[in-house]
């Protein structure tokens, strides 16, 4: 392994060090809440909200019915979006965890000075943004992504278990259906394509970081505002407002990265289940993650993104530390 | 003798103020050199300035490179301790010897352990969790640890007690210093160091105020204490500096021959401090 490797390879374990919580410990936790809230009820409730000829789903006769009536697309399709549902909230949980990391990557050794420290090593600045940025797009989400396959699996015993003690059979209602490969699949598409996605994102707000003397949250927060502000002084014309702009630019965004799927069952009453199911469908559908890919607005923000970037690059060069 | 650090002409402005304003110097290998002046003199903007932390105008070459574009190149010759919170709060003693070991290539961790041994701090220790003094004996044992030819120590004992304060400048002259490195130390207890020194750099108001070896301040600074009887005859020799002790005046003489010294009374070596307090405070304090 050469120097270089070497060093980019405990940059990225630095992070790990100082982000243990957030990004190991933090997926460990929403993977336990999630199998606390099955067992509490309000998780089986949401994902087996069947009535089944006017029966509630979890009771032993219902579970008998849906044996026997309910078609195994359907509950292939149910077993998705479950998998796909209680999945959504470990990538949210993760979009606000990188969303402070980011903040915080290049501004809180500069409160601490211990930037001299770092600064004292031979590593470079683009060394320095380089594993912040690395460790936003992939490894992070790839920690999250290992403590969501090990929850789900978890998940899919539990809710086994809780159809059992209901008298159902958890082979013929859950197990025989759970295959977790495309729903993983299709969440790590979604990961993939989010980290471009979300790249104007991130990098605005390590940007930010980089750049802030202090309260590094207003300045990343506090510009677009200010500009939406300004620009309602100045007045806006019929068909032109850069605030809104900018401000659909990055809300689209967000939304992506609270939810990079969407689950497309709907499972709320018995006319759901009437429909008819025809061919293989899965709840979320990886074409329309992949669709964004061949979108100019995608490949727009990289760019911004990347810009942003170089200047988080450029500032934590040239920002002088010096306090007197 | 190889030349460490070159500086001509060396500036930095800051808004309204030049901090460094035109400054020559050099720093030799092998020499243990203090850089010395009041707050706000420019000490650490002329540190900053060699560690490639602040751009600058002038000439300035750091074992041949150029500090600001070169930096993370110089810092495998280099390292470098500030005062001793610079250290993160949150690391582990493992972490920070698994990464100077991962990032430095000049690194020896047999050295650093052994250096760590003879501590009390604990491998799984955080930062947050160990004395100042440990902080300092760990920062120093990280950074002893590693094959450098300069180490710029900036206030590098600043709040720390007496016996770690001793303890940490007779490691550095025991277990580190050699003829092939350079150290260059800034601090504000000029007492404790001056026996280690061998070159001293003053600076004020962003300028050179001096800039010699030791050898050369006994050669051309002496102190003489006059009794009141010779003092008119003293003065007209135009000391530097002047304070009465003990019933006689110490008067401090710049190029004055030892012969023509011995004739006013006893003949001293001037301290660091005298000569300091004597060139900074220009003239009677």
């Amino acid at each position: 392994m050469n120097q270089q490797t070497r060093t980019f390879l405990t940059l990225i374990k630095r992070e790990l060090w100082e982000h243990r919580g957030g990004f190991v410990y933090t997926p460990l936790i929403v993977g336990a809440a999630l199998i606390v809230m099955l067992l509490m009820g309000a998780g089986s409730a949401w994902f087996w909200q069947l009535k089944i000829d006017g029966a509630e789903a979890m009771t032993e006769g219902a579970l008998k019915l849906a044996e026997t009536k309910v078609p195994a697309e359907q509950i292939k399709l149910g077993v998705q979006a479950f998998l796909f549902g209680t999945g959504l909230v470990w990538q949210a949980v993760m979009f606000f965890v990188l969303f402070f990391y980011c903040i915080g990557a290049l501004y809180d050794d500069r409160r601490d000075r211990s930037v001299l420290f770092w600064k004292s090593m031979p590593v470079s600045d683009l060394e320095t943004v380089a594993s912040k940025v690395v460790t936003v797009l992939f490894v992070a989400p790839l920690l999250m992504m290992t403590a969501m396959m090990v929850g789900h699996l978890l998940l899919l015993v539990v809710a086994g278990v809780l159809i059992a003690s209901h008298g159902g059979s958890p082979t013929a209602l859950l197990w025989n259906h759970a295959n977790p490969f495309p729903v993983w699949g299709t969440l790590l598409a979604a990961q993939a394509v989010n980290a471009l996605f979300l790249l104007p994102h991130h990098g605005w707000l390590l940007m930010a970081g980089a750049f802030a003397r202090g309260k590094p949250f207003l300045w990343a927060v506090l510009p677009p505002v200010l500009l939406a502000v300004v620009e309602s002084f100045v007045g806006f014309t019929a068909n032109f407002s850069l605030s809104k702009i900018v401000f659909e630019f990055f809300a689209r965004r967000a939304a992506a990265g609270v939810a990079p799927v969407t689950i497309n069952a709907d499972f709320g009453d018995e006319r759901s289940f009437s429909a008819g199911l025809s061919g293989t469908r899965y709840a979320a559908d990886l074409s329309q993650v992949l669709d964004r890919l061949s979108t100019a607005d995608l490949w727009i923000g990289v760019a911004i993104g990347l810009t942003f970037i170089a200047a988080a690059v450029w500032l934590r060069r040239y920002r002088d530390e010096s306090t007197n | 003798m190889d030349t460490v650090i070159s500086a001509r002409g060396l500036s930095k402005r800051y808004k309204d103020k030049m901090a460094l304003d035109g400054c020559d110097f050099s720093v030799a290998s092998g020499r243990i050199v203090g850089l010395i002046g009041p707050n706000g003199a420019g000490k650490t903007t002329a540190i900053k300035a060699i560690l490639g932390l602040t751009p600058y105008e002038g000439e300035l070459d750091v074992l041949g490179l150029d500090p600001f574009s070169r930096r993370h190149q110089l810092m495998q010759q280099v390292c470098f301790i500030a005062d001793v919170a610079i250290l993160p709060r949150w690391l582990r003693v493992s972490e920070a010897i698994d990464y100077v070991e991962g990032v430095h290539p000049r690194f020896d961790r047999a050295r650093c352990e052994r250096f760590l041994a003879a501590t009390e701090i604990k491998r799984k220790s955080r930062v947050r969790e160990l004395s100042k003094g440990m902080v300092a004996q760990l920062h120093l044992a990280l950074v002893m640890a590693i094959d450098a030819r300069l180490l710029v120590l900036d206030e590098p004992t600043l709040g720390l007690d007496i016996l770690y304060r001793r303890r940490f400048y007779e490691q550095l002259l025991n277990d580190y210093f050699d003829q092939t490195r350079t150290i260059l130390i800034t601090t504000h207890q000029v007492e404790e160091i001056e026996h280690l020194l061998t070159d001293l750099l003053f600076i004020k108001s962003g300028k050179i105020a001096l800039s010699a070896s030791m050898d050369e301040v006994a050669a051309r600074y002496c102190q003489v204490l006059v009794g009141q009887d010779r003092l008119e005859a003293a003065r007209a020799l135009k000391p530097i500096a002047e304070r009465r002790m003990l019933g006689k005046s110490a008067l401090l003489f710049d190029g004055l021959t030892p012969e023509q010294a011995r004739e006013f009374g006893e003949v001293h070596q001037v301290g660091v401090a005298d000569l300091f307090v004597a060139i900074m405070g220009g003239g009677v304090a």
